[in-house]
């Protein structure tokens, strides 16, 4: 698989996303899962940096969908592992 | 030692809205010294600046705001609520918020490894179910 890089985006950018990321970090580690790399960002920032993916919750779709090019993954609940890797499991797969 | 001092744990509180709930879960930092009040408030700026994005999981909010000068220590308070307030999304009604103030990025980082590492299902369902300070203490501190 090609090199993917996930941007977590909050609002401050070292809140939740910070958060989401470790989850995701953790997830991704656990599962022996290559080629993917993790950075935070906040709603500004986030249209500026490269990305492959952008995962947030929901609330903030609005504020950054109309910025980036990039597939939002939405995530409710970011205590939910189960829900994390999901999400990020079904977006690996959609791209096989 | 659990990663929030007892002194920081308020339950048995009722708030008549979201802000008024992030108000009063800051409030022992501002009484500690350990953030000014200009920190609670940014902590709501946040919120109606960009949505209730910060009820990370059902029932819970972890209120947060860049740091601007106005955060003198590392520190977490928690508020569990008699009552429930609403964000408006789809997490609601919340129970509990988490404030989370750190000086830089650094001590930030360790802050969110330990509360990421403590908040998992288990855990916060466990807080919901916590009748006092005591208790709610002993879930985050031994989880």
């Amino acid at each position: 698989m090609k090199e993917l890089k996930i941007l977590t985006v909050c609002g401050v950018g070292m809140g939740s996303s910070q958060f989401l990321k470790m989850q995701i970090d953790d997830i991704v580690k656990k599962n022996g899962i290559e080629g993917i790399t993790t950075e935070c960002g906040d709603v500004i920032t986030c249209v500026a940096t490269s990305c492959d993916v952008i995962f947030t919750q929901p609330q903030l779709v609005e504020s950054i969908q109309s910025k980036v090019n990039v597939p939002i993954v939405t995530i409710t609940n970011y205590t939910n592992k189960k829900m994390v890797e999901e999400a990020l499991m079904n977006f690996l797969d959609a791209l096989k | 030692m659990g990663i929030v001092k007892k002194e920081y744990i308020q339950t048995n509180q009722i708030a008549t809205d979201w802000q008024d709930a992030i108000r009063k879960a800051g409030q022992p930092l501002v009484d500690a010294g350990a953030i000014k009040g200009s920190y609670v408030e940014n902590m709501i700026n946040v919120v109606k600046e960009l949505g209730p994005y910060i009820v990370i999981a059902p029932h819970i909010a972890v209120a947060h705001a860049r740091p601007n000068g106005d955060v003198l220590r590392d520190e977490l308070s928690v508020l569990l609520l008699d009552n429930e307030v609403n964000f408006n999304c789809s997490n609601d009604p919340v129970k509990v918020i988490i404030c989370m103030a750190s000086v830089d990025d650094d001590q930030h980082m360790e802050l969110l490894k330990k509360l990421a590492t403590l908040l998992d299902e288990e855990t916060c369902k466990k807080m919901l179910l916590c009748t006092n300070a005591e208790e709610l203490y002993r879930v985050l501190g031994y989880a």
